[in-house]
């Protein structure tokens, strides 16, 4: 059955509560004055013009020698970044946004890039290892202070691409595994805490920074689907980042089953938290399957389908090139999917019995 | 879940800020409005993931089981394998109906199975026939049961096997020059299917995907079953797009100058492409993706006109900062104009 459009939704709630016209006409009005919020794909183009434009800019720097040395290139990004700022923060005007869009992502490019080639000889100090820091200072600041949902979003996956830098300098693997966890455990908080930071007027910042930390996620999974880069790149204990993802999901789950009326010891809860963990056991080299299951989990408790739809396509991606890649036999690998699809059916066949038995 | 606009989120936000809506009255109205899934939805949702999922898993498991004893079956075994599993998909089909889930699923199963069976036929008796007919045999095999399957997934996949077919039989016959991308050279297929270089193959493919797209339009607009949502048409016309772009930017780059002809007709073809979908899905269809796709690739084409045409680097690159960035910022504008336009009119109706 079809749901009501949020007027009809309004309408229904002002029948219930006996509220006046009144308010039901202010509703109206406050919706009516909002502007029409920009579908992913104009996000998309617009995010994809600003970058074009960053390459343009950085080029014109370089040809026109303005740049010569590692040290113009950080006084450049210092002025750049709070120049877009100031541009951006001045006006709300399409082109004055795309520009200071650009000029920002420029400025942090030059200012990185600086900082990695001045300190690159340095005995003192790891090059990446400061751009990286740098990194994770400016995007937080910026995420808060710059007030565009693709430049926070940009920010969000910058960060968390910095944090990935410096756990891998720090050459801690264990480091490098808990990360997943942490992204995936603040994504989770911002969905379930969504009242307590919309009072605090956070909701322009949450939405795409928990887009940027699920993209992120996605990413920062990304080497353990390729045997190459598993092997030979990162040497990294993967099953302890999906043990990681995985404690995140049975949060998830234990917070929705209590939302929808479940104890922990009943049957139904028992059942998929069970099955859950075998699944996680079963995938525990491929922790990307682990957090696409997340983000799919997410994207439908908050009706995003933009993030259903992403879950999706990063699941479809981890499962096949996993199991193409798995250093295993054929046989093994068969064993492996034929179990894991078993304990799938079995716990959708267990779920509907128990349902059947409750009506 | 209902379809719910995808701003439903941010103006409920804005009643909150306002304070028109407490705490309660928030979350009531996001139940209501399918952006909070009740019981009902979440079973509904594990009922179907699950069921995907494990099944799909479970059918990986039995292709693994079969290449790993793959060397040592007999090919009549083989055979069996791959027929018993299209008999059954089209079982499934029969079983379960021709417009139910699973009657459809039966439908693209078999007719996935059925280009591996011509596959391991040709494999096995090495009939040395050219990789288009494996794809055109593949396609014409099963053009029947996509026209019943009425599934647009289907109807996709056959559109791809005649590109494929269509991009063998250019490489093969007509043009054997086609330079292909240097990261794909170890794959011959998607060496072949990187072959960026013929503009007259692109125009061939960008004419023959249009008149399906036309077609498409048309099954849309008349409803025919398994033609109500947009997402197939949406497909089929950013693949139309990244052929004329990439048409039009091969002849500006002078990847290939086999012909003035070619070039010509590649200026032609962009233009045509462009104006066509601007136009259409302006006035006659309303569909924001189209524009946004078409609005993006004339601001790649520009830059690389410019780009092309400019003698003095710097202000050159300079000037290609603005004209991205101007555009880009024109194209939003208009594209909320449109929407804002498009919503009154619905409202008005």
């Amino acid at each position: 059955m079809s749901k009501p459009d949020l007027k009809t939704a309004l309408a229904s709630i002002q029948k219930e509560e006996s509220l006046d016209d009144n308010w039901l006409s202010r509703c109206h009005e406050a919706i009516n004055q909002q502007a029409l919020t920009t579908p992913w794909y104009v996000k998309a183009m617009l995010g994809f013009s600003a970058w074009l434009a960053m390459v343009f800019i950085i080029i014109f720097l370089f040809a026109s020698r303005l740049i010569r040395s590692e040290e113009a290139a950080i006084i450049f990004g210092i002025i750049l970044i709070p120049l877009a700022c100031l541009i951006r923060n001045k006006s709300n005007h399409e082109f004055q946004k795309q520009m200071a869009l650009a000029i920002s992502m420029a400025g942090q490019t030059l200012l990185y890039l600086g900082i990695l080639v001045a300190t690159k000889n340095s005995r003192d100090s790891d090059g990446a290892m400061t751009a990286a820091v740098i990194a994770i200072i400016v995007s937080s600041v910026l995420i808060k202070i710059y007030p565009d949902k693709i430049h926070r979003f940009l920010s969000t996956v910058i960060l968390i691409t910095a944090m990935v830098v410096i756990e891998t300098r720090l050459h801690q693997p264990i480091l490098f595994n808990v990360l997943p966890m942490m992204i995936g455990a603040l994504a989770i908080y911002l969905t379930t805490h969504e009242i307590s930071l919309l009072q605090k007027s956070w909701s322009d910042i949450v939405r795409p920074v928990q887009y940027g930390l699920l993209f992120g996620l996605m990413l920062i999974c990304l080497p353990s689907s390729s045997y190459l880069i598993r092997e030979v790149i990162l040497h990294s204990h993967y099953y302890l980042s999906t043990i990681g993802i995985g404690l995140a999901l049975l949060y998830l789950e234990y917070h929705i089953l209590k939302k929808m009326g479940y104890t922990l010891t009943e049957k139904t809860s028992l059942l998929i938290t069970g099955s859950t963990i075998i699944f996680i056991i079963a995938t525990l080299q491929a922790p990307g399957i682990t957090a696409s299951f997340l983000v799919i989990l997410l994207g439908f408790s908050s009706g995003d389908k933009v993030l259903q739809g992403t879950g999706i396509a990063f699941m479809a991606w981890y499962i096949s090139s996993y199991y193409y890649s798995m250093n295993i036999s054929l046989l093994e690998k068969s064993i492996s999917l034929v179990a894991t699809g078993i304990i799938l059916l079995l716990t959708r066949k267990l779920l509907r019995r128990l349902r059947a038995s409750h009506a | 879940m209902s379809d719910h606009l995808p701003g439903d989120q941010k103006l409920l936000n804005t009643l909150f800020k306002n304070e028109l809506l407490n705490v309660e009255q928030y979350l009531r109205c996001k139940k209501k409005i399918g952006l909070t899934p009740d019981l009902n939805d979440w079973r509904l949702f594990l009922d179907i993931f699950l069921l995907f999922l494990g099944t799909s898993l479970l059918a990986l498991g039995i292709i693994f089981f079969f290449a790993y004893n793959w060397q040592d079956l007999h090919k009549f075994t083989k055979f069996a394998l791959i027929g018993s599993g299209i008999f059954c998909s089209i079982m499934l089909t029969h079983l379960k109906g021709i417009d139910s889930l699973g009657g459809k699923a039966g439908l693209l199963i078999a007719s996935i199975l059925t280009g591996t069976l011509l596959a391991v036929y040709g494999q096995i008796y090495q009939t040395g026939a050219d990789p288009y007919q494996l794809f055109l045999a593949w396609a014409a095999f099963i053009t029947v049961w996509v026209w019943i399957a009425r599934l647009q997934a289907l109807w996709l996949i056959l559109l791809l096997l005649y590109n494929l077919a269509l991009i063998m039989y250019w490489s093969e016959f007509i043009s054997t020059s086609m330079s292909g991308s240097f990261l794909f050279s170890s794959n011959p297929l998607l060496y072949r299917l990187s072959g960026f270089s013929s503009i007259e193959l692109n125009e061939l493919l960008v004419l023959c995907n249009g008149l399906a797209l036309i077609i498409w339009e048309a099954a849309l607009k008349k409803k025919r079953t398994g033609f109500s949502d947009r997402w197939g048409a949406r497909v089929l016309a950013t693949y139309i797009v990244i052929m004329a772009t990439q048409t039009w930017l091969s002849m500006l780059f002078s990847y290939n100058t086999e012909t003035e002809v070619g070039n010509v007709l590649a200026v032609i073809t962009y233009i045509a492409v462009i104006t066509t979908i601007i136009l259409y899905y302006l006035s006659k269809v309303h569909d924001l993706y189209m524009l946004a796709i078409s609005y993006f690739s004339i601001t790649v084409s520009l830059c690389a006109l410019v780009g092309k045409g400019i003698n003095d680097v710097v202000a050159g690159f300079f000037v290609l900062s603005f004209i991205a960035l101007g555009l880009s910022s024109a194209f939003a504008i208009s594209l909320k104009k449109t929407a804002q336009a498009w919503r009154a009119e619905h409202e008005q109706a």
